[in-house]
């Protein structure tokens, strides 16, 4: 899958599969296993590593299973693939993410987990995305099994950051990942696993697991929703020790820089320059060697062996070097430099002021300085990076946002600049209309002009004060608010320049506030955290190179394809981003499943209205071996009218013989403050 | 009753026979009467005869023959095209007029008129000064096919050539009509076309200086050849914004102008609105030099401008608000050149010195940048000019404190040096709403080694300031009040222009170029005479759609490759998104599809690439023929290479397929 990984092959230990097997929970529900261990763990029993997941151990995440769980398992533990309740090849039914059901079931997999022979009765846990995030709330759930937590690409607080708002306003990426998972929680079990019984299993998915997005539009603001399965909530709660990794274009790398500075558990931070991957596959790289890291961790904490990890520096972060916009970054160049606690004792922060002349060391000397004025079409962000990056969804030239967004800059750098933290935009906002976004993009243009994305922040301005309780924009007047740009490692070299980016919209990032806005900014400060210059620093090991198990053996029935682009319709002069993935149809050797995953995104507005803007989701999933056949073809579309969201969606299950079911939803849902 | 007569055949002394469409007033054959004429190649039983039943039938009911013919090649019409405005097509127009003053029923007086080639050819038969011929109405032509026509901007190569060319392609393969030349001779005649038929992109592109071959046609070449009195339709829209200032100031016969705010149609078909009557006052003109009578319309200032206001930036404009004004003569009294200087980002009224300011403009650069040469297809506009902000050098000046009135054409002095060899400048004007929304008023390249000379193309030295002017085409424009006037200047204009070979830094001295702009005064000088809006015409169209049509008109960029692609796609072609279309009085049904597309990357101009694809088909009872052209023009650095193909069927039958592959050398663009 990536050419630069080692396929390991030699272990210490032999390792032996358990392609599937039951674990009962205490209401009688058996959840589906897939167990890679030491084949003489019953004698030589060792810890367990549990991947928990909604995405079907079965066919969805196997490739990077493969590499992963034997790669554990010939180092002395047992990697356990748990699917959740109602998903892959479980029973039940699952009615949303993050659920209490959810985690009751995890303490329930860890206790029967510990007491396997082969187990000697300590669990890890690791998990990116999903996993990341039921890694620290099981861990909050204190199951007394549990030994250590490798969380990557998670969150401690489930509205600040997560998928569904960044700021206060809602991300477009909600909608893709309500799709997603839309489809996911709607796929069939496998009939060799689950036998006669997957049609009916199958039947009572499709009627019960429901549209989970309508929940989330439902939520809009941070209630007790976003609260449950938060653990920003109480964070004294996670006692076991903690590793939190993540990459800068991903989208859940601020929380690692929050719980460094909030968690009192034994703790540790890796921030690279990865997109939401794991970082011995990752791009932008380096690459990893993030295995032998894991194990590094699991010795310490679960094996009782001191590899001397805990007596490095906490947090190990990575900062960028300059280099030419591209979406599809194979390397982001940098070097490696660490803290001993968030935030960095010692680290300094540099100021500019923010004036329509640009950013500069001082504020505007003139007795009445004149405002920014921000009203954008809402087509700024053209060139944004998705939310959250996968690999080729990167930012473009920032140049390109050039009469989109209010671009300024400073004068050419005298000196170099290391950015290591969360820039911070402070202003005096006053807008036109009660309910409005303000969007604040931080780029560095390189001498020949290029402009790259470094970090980029957004802020519901009736959220200024609190995402809970939300307050409308006064009218006529002007108030003091803090914009939170996503945390960045990134060195300016002198002659660089650093360049702001304003606007009242980010599309296609965020929904619009629902009518157009003019904001006007008076004393506006950017403030950029600096790298702790540290004469005490000890130097780092370097990582080993990234290696992992054999991968998955497949083979290639029909080709794929993939594009993303943007579409100006002139004679409507509307907008549209297209992204286009079809995996083609890939046969699994070990299961003789073929699969084949389609799925189109389409976001489209107009730059005059805020309220043309639409999503239009489509998956298509489908399973076949022999005779056997199955597909979702699921489509979500959210039209972000000026009072309402309007959702609507249909599933269609198809199989052998044709459709198995269809259903429908339309929902408009008055929007609230968002 | 008005005599229509389906076909008459012209001939010519060589024996071709041209055919035509006769439109005859009642009496004329007792008492002779004038004639219009209008010559084109676009086929006027089929594909222009729709057009032809909004004016002909009128011409004639207010007592003119009308008479619509094929130039030789085209059409039913005899012959082989050899090129446009050939020396043949020139000396047949003018024979033509002979012919017509011969018959019996007409007096010996010829007007003639058309719209684009209609209005070239206009200008060039009068040039050989045919007896009969006393007054012409060229709307929306030009003098000078060099400076002004789709093939060159500025000395830059213009994707239009290519565009145009394409459609010519088509054009020149298109079949006679059984009907009329007969059923045993349609498809020999059709094929001898089609042998004949050469690449035109192609043929052009050998010429890339302003040799003999654009200085055949250009009437600007000897004014003094065109003597009968000229009213010249055109409009801001259109391409041809320039020769109606240049022919008031150098015919020497009567000329009037009315330059409205279209696109490329006829006044009566008019978009953006507001319409003008076209026929009405095309009439007024035909009875003053045709019949001697006088209507007053020369007794009026001669030239006549739409200063259309400033409008919020769309693709789409339907109509637009203005004001029309007068002036008795070219240059005008009232208009006097004011300098803005290229200061440090700001047009300044004075020259303010700074450092050196560059830009590399992406290859993409002029993605908002409409058609040169509108014809009011949903989309075919510029567009908000904010959205190209990055990538050019942006000079913005003050807000106004009183509406601008500019009549004329701008120009830009400019000292500038760039880094490679060659190179152009692309200069934009632009009017920026309060809001910021910008929209374009006018613009103007100059191809920077045809800074000495254009017949003899000069290399630029890398990094040696030049002192050039790039003239912007004409326009009526008010500014209003509180907006500001902001010039652009990039170093790349795609899909308008083709890039130069490599990436091209411009770099300015602040302070020391000026924008020169023809700012006319506030005078009370409201024309006297409204002009006609178009009545409603109780004009059966007597065509029924078969097909629904369909269009695109988008701008796609792929996010992984980097490729952006503007594509055009016409169902219905030529005629707009029509579908296919059953001409009722005739029978045949009439299909065309376009798909032009233009691929470019931002950072490589050697990746620039035109594609045109075109079917289009003829169909009446057992009569099928269908036609299919593909074009494609690229380049590396040192050549253009150009692929066209061309099949041909008459039924299932493959009548004809010719594929031709042509590398010429790059000469200073």
């Amino acid at each position: 899958m990536t050419p630069d990984l080692v396929t390991r092959t030699d272990f210490p230990r032999p390792v032996r599969e358990i392609e599937n097997t039951w674990i009962p929970m205490p209401d009688g529900t058996r959840l589906a296993a897939r167990i890679w261990l030491p084949a003489d763990a019953e004698a030589d029993p060792v810890p367990a590593i549990l991947e928990y997941l909604p995405y079907r151990k079965r066919d969805g995440t196997v490739e990077r299973d493969h590499l992963t769980h034997p790669y554990f398992a010939g180092h002395g533990y047992a990697g356990v693939r748990v699917d959740m309740r109602g998903t892959g090849d479980r029973e039940g039914v699952c009615l949303g993410e993050y659920l209490l059901q959810e985690q009751d079931d995890a303490v329930a997999v860890i206790d029967w987990l510990a007491a396997q022979p082969w187990c000697s009765g300590t669990v890890g846990m690791i998990g990116i995305s999903w996993g990341g995030f039921n890694g620290l709330q099981v861990a909050a759930r204190q199951p007394a099994a549990l030994g250590a937590v490798i969380t990557l690409c998670s969150t401690d607080d489930r509205y600040a950051d997560d998928i569904h708002f960044m700021g206060g306003a809602m991300l477009t990426d909600k909608l893709a990942w309500g799709a997603t998972a839309f489809a996911i929680a709607n796929t069939p079990p496998d009939p060799a696993i689950v036998g006669d019984r997957w049609r009916d299993m199958w039947l009572e998915r499709l009627g019960a697991n429901g549209l989970w997005f309508l929940d989330w539009v439902r939520h809009q603001r941070r209630d007790g929703f976003y609260a449950h399965g938060s653990i920003c909530e109480d964070y004294s709660a996670v006692e076991v020790p903690v590793y939190a990794v993540g990459g800068y274009a991903d989208g859940y790398t601020n929380p690692i820089f929050r719980m460094m500075e909030h968690l009192s558990c034994p703790r540790k931070a890796l921030v690279g320059p990865w997109a939401h991957k794991y970082p011995h596959f990752a791009t932008p790289g380096p690459r990893i060697g993030f295995l032998q890291e894991c194990l590094r961790w699991w010795d310490q904490h679960l094996k009782g062996i001191d590899t001397g990890i805990m007596e490095e520096p906490m947090i190990r972060a990575w900062v960028q070097e300059p280099s030419a916009p591209n979406p599809n970054p194979a390397e982001r160049p940098g070097r490696w430099v660490s803290a001993p606690a968030w935030p960095a004792p010692g680290a300094g922060a540099r100021q500019f002021h923010v004036t329509p002349g640009g950013l500069g060391p001082a504020p505007d000397p003139a007795p009445n300085p004149a405002p920014l004025r921000v009203a954008c079409p809402e087509t700024a962000g053209i060139a944004a990076q998705n939310w959250c990056m996968y690999g080729a969804d990167g930012p473009l030239d920032q140049r390109l946002e050039a009469g989109r967004m209010v671009c300024l800059e400073t004068a050419p750098l005298k000196e170099d600049l290391e950015i290591l933290g969360l820039p911070m935009l402070h202003a005096r906002v006053e807008s036109s209309v009660p309910q409005a976004t303000l969007a604040a993009v931080l780029s560095v243009v390189a001498p020949d002009g290029a402009a790259t994305l470094a970090s980029f922040g957004l802020l519901n301005l009736s959220h200024r004060k609190s995402h809970a309780a939300p307050t409308p924009m006064p009218a006529g007047a002007a108030v003091e608010v803090a914009v939170q740009l996503n945390v960045i490692g990134q060195r300016v070299p002198a002659g660089h320049r650093l360049r702001l980016q304003l606007s009242q919209a980010y599309w296609p990032i965020a929904f619009p506030a629902p009518e157009a806005a003019a904001l006007t900014l008076t004393n506006a400060r950017l403030v950029l955290p600096l790298v702790a210059d540290r004469a005490d620093a000890v130097p780092l090991p370097p990582f080993g190179p990234p290696e992992a198990a054999a991968p998955l053996r497949t083979r290639v029935v029909s080709e794929g394809a993939a594009h993303r682009h943007t579409t100006l319709d002139h004679a409507t002069g509307r907008e549209t981003l297209e992204r286009f993935s079809d995996t083609g149809e890939v046969e699994h050797l070990h299961t003789g499943i073929t699969v084949r995953y389609r799925t189109q995104e389409r976001l489209s507005i107009h730059p005059d209205d805020p309220a043309s803007a639409r999503g239009d989701c489509h998956w298509v999933k489908s399973y076949a071996r022999g005779d056997w056949r199955a597909t979702v073809d699921s489509r979500i579309t959210l039209e972000a009218r000026r009072d309402v969201w309007r959702v609507t969606a249909t599933l269609e299950a198809r199989d052998a013989d044709g459709i198995v079911t269809t259903r429908s939803w339309a929902e408009d849902i008055p929007r609230d403050h968002v | 009753m008005t005599e229509v007569i389906e076909t008459v055949w012209v001939p010519m002394p060589d024996g071709t026979r041209l055919a035509a469409r006769l439109w005859l007033p009642e009496g004329a054959r007792d008492t002779p009467v004038p004639c219009i004429l209008e010559y084109i190649p676009y086929r006027r039983r089929d594909r222009t005869r729709m057009r032809d039943e909004s004016m002909h039938p009128l011409f004639a009911e207010a007592g003119y023959a009308a008479i619509r013919v094929d130039i030789r090649g085209y059409g039913d019409s005899d012959g082989l095209a050899e090129d446009e405005y050939s020396d043949q097509e020139t000396q047949d127009g003018h024979d033509v007029i002979a012919w017509i003053a011969a018959q019996d029923w007409c007096d010996g007086n010829v007007g003639m008129f058309g719209k684009s080639w209609g209005a070239y050819n206009a200008f060039q038969v009068a040039a050989t000064r045919p007896p009969a011929l006393k007054a012409i109405i060229p709307v929306m032509g030009c003098d000078d096919r060099w400076r002004e026509d789709i093939h060159f901007y500025g000395g830059c190569l213009a994707n239009d050539n290519f565009w145009w060319g394409a459609i010519m392609q088509l054009y020149n393969a298109m079949p006679p009509d059984p009907a009329i030349v007969g059923a045993d001779q349609w498809l020999p005649m059709w094929k001898q076309r089609l042998e004949g038929a050469r690449f035109w992109p192609a043929m052009w592109l050998e010429h890339q200086t302003h040799d003999a071959m654009w200085r055949r046609g250009s009437i600007c070449e000897a004014y003094g050849d065109v003597d009968v009195p000229v009213y010249f339709f055109g409009g801001w829209a259109d391409l041809f914004r320039d020769t109606p200032f240049r022919i008031a100031e150098h015919l020497s016969g009567p000329v009037k102008v009315l330059m409205g705010p279209w696109a490329h149609l006829y006044p009566h078909e008019g978009v953006p609105g507001p319409k003008v009557d076209f026929v009405a006052e095309a009439i007024r003109f035909w009875d003053h030099w045709l019949k001697g009578i006088d209507t007053g319309l020369m007794d009026e200032p001669p030239l006549r401008f739409f200063l259309q206001d400033s409008v919020a930036p769309s693709g789409t404009i339907k109509a637009r608000t203005g004001t029309w004004v007068e002036e008795a003569s070219w240059p005008s009294p009232h208009v006097t050149a004011q300098q803005l200087w290229l200061n440090d980002g700001a047009l300044g009224a004075a020259p303010v010195a700074g450092a050196p300011m560059s830009v590399c403009s992406p290859q993409t650069y002029g993605a908002a940048g409409g058609d040169m040469c509108s014809f009011a297809i949903p989309g075919d506009m510029p567009t908000d000019q904010r959205a190209e902000a990055g990538g050019a050098m942006s000079f913005r000046g003050d807000a106004l404190d009183a509406p601008l009135d500019i009549l004329g054409q701008p120009s830009v002095a400019l000292g500038v040096s760039a880094d490679q060899t060659q190179g152009f400048v692309a200069a934009l004007l632009i009017d920026e709403a309060p809001n910021g929304a910008q929209t374009l008023i006018t613009r103007g390249f100059a191809n920077l080694t045809h800074r000495h000379s254009d017949t003899a193309p000069t290399p630029v030295v890398p990094g040696e300031e030049m002192e050039i002017t790039v003239p912007l085409h004409g326009i009526g424009y008010r500014v209003l009040a509180g907006h500001r006037v902001v010039l652009r200047l990039a170093s790349a204009y795609w899909p308008i222009l083709w890039p130069a070979p490599a990436p091209v830094t411009l770099t300015v001295a602040a302070g020391s170029s000026a924008l020169s702009l023809p700012v006319r005064a506030a005078v009370d000088d409201a024309p006297q005479r409204a002009l006609p809006e178009v009545p409603d015409r109780p004009f059966k169209r007597r065509v029924t759609r078969v097909r629904d049509g369909s269009m695109e008109r988008s701008f796609h960029t792929d996010l992984t490759t980097g490729e952006t692609t503007h594509r055009f796609f016409l169902d219905g072609g030529v005629f707009g998104p029509v579908g296919d279309l059953r001409l009722d009085e005739i029978g045949t049904v009439l299909s065309d599809v376009s798909d032009r597309r233009y691929m470019i990357h931002a950072d490589d101009p050697l990746s620039a690439r035109a594609v045109m694809e075109q079917t289009a088909s003829f169909t009446r009872d057992d009569w099928h023929a269908k036609i299919t052209c593909f074009a494609e023009q690229t380049a590396t650095a040192e050549a253009f290479h150009l692929t066209a193909r061309i099949t041909c069927w008459s039924g299932e039958e493959e009548v004809f397929a010719e594929e031709e592959h042509v590398t010429i050398p790059r000469n200073g663009m």
